[in-house]
């Protein structure tokens, strides 16, 4: 039995003998979000059929989409709620939206809201949602989201977005 | 009226930020279920898998009352995580990194998360009393304490 543990920006990997630094899965990122990404990515050996990520939240959900195709074997979502367990697989709901869009999806959801960034009054995610579907110019900018400092290149695109949406 | 209204009702559009300057929140579980609509539920998952745990979300669910002490809530917290990992032979807990010069503090204040007791040398026989106040600013030692037992 394995049980990797992160503990601040480090990680141990602990069996029923020893405990051992893994500088591998290191990491400074803040949230666990992004970091169990790293973990995906590592746990995902050859031999291994699934990676079962347990955990409801939403980000993590885009995250996972918008890097499935970067992931050797399937990934599944986990969400244990109040009244039931629900797991989804990821790599499908990838599979279904297609790479352009799974890619686009992180950039659509951080300019429509997350945690850090304000919401449009009024504007919520499906209808952004469908935008992203059926405007290959919204999939591209919002691939190119966050991909660079400057938002330069993007600002004409996101102007347009908005007016679709609010429209 | 028509000079009224050439003035802005307030330092921040309305559209994007609350009366008192916060950002305004999304419901960001929409685009989750969304998605989820995608495709069915499923229970077969492939054997062999692996297990990776949002670690501070299984601590927040624990079932911890101001009589445990803390040797008992991190074995509560290991059951929990064999547990949830089934018949896995490798489990991965990720936790948060809590710094002090960060964007959370801001989002745990939308929350209206408040100021709670910090101890940074927990012991395996010390009770936390409030073990929820407590998860507010105590991550971090709880973190080394249940790594460190």
């Amino acid at each position: 039995m394995e049980l990797y543990t992160t503990c601040g920006t480090k990680c141990y990997k602990l069996t029923a003998d020893t405990v051992q630094e893994v500088i591998k899965l290191s990491s400074g990122q803040e949230k666990a979000d992004t970091c169990i990404l790293l973990h995906a990515k590592h746990a995902a050996a050859p031999h291994v059929k699934a990676v079962i990520i347990s955990s409801k939240d939403t980000d993590v959900r885009i995250l996972c989409i918008s890097f499935a195709q970067a992931m050797p074997v399937p990934i599944y979502q986990r969400c244990v709620s109040q009244h039931q367990a629900r797991c989804d697989d990821i790599s499908k709901i990838a599979g279904v939206l297609g790479q352009e869009v799974s890619k686009a999806l992180l950039g659509l959801h951080a300019f429509t809201g997350c945690d850090t960034v304000s919401t449009f009054a009024g504007i919520g995610k499906p209808r952004p949602l469908k935008l992203l579907h059926s405007k290959n110019e919204f999939q591209v900018m919002c691939q190119n989201l966050g991909e660079q400092w400057s938002i330069t290149d993007c600002v004409s695109s996101l102007s347009r977005l908005c007016v679709l949406c609010t429209g | 009226m028509q000079e009224a209204l050439q003035h802005s009702l307030g330092p921040l559009p309305s559209s994007w930020a609350t009366s008192n300057g916060l950002p305004r929140r999304t419901n960001k579980a929409q685009a989750a279920r969304e998605l989820e609509k995608l495709v069915q539920p499923t229970d077969k998952i492939p054997s062999p898998s692996k297990y990776v745990i949002d670690g501070m979300v299984l601590v927040q669910k624990l079932k911890v009352s101001d009589q445990m002490a803390l040797r008992q809530i991190a074995d509560a917290a290991l059951s929990r995580v064999l547990q949830k990992g089934g018949n896995s032979r490798h489990i991965d807990v990720v936790f948060n990194v809590y710094n002090e010069i960060s964007t959370k503090p801001a989002e745990r204040e939308l929350r209206e998360e408040g100021e709670s007791v910090t101890n940074s040398d927990l012991t395996a026989g010390q009770k936390i009393k409030h073990f929820r106040n407590f998860l507010r600013n105590g991550q971090n030692s709880l973190i080394t304490f249940l790594i460190g037992y």
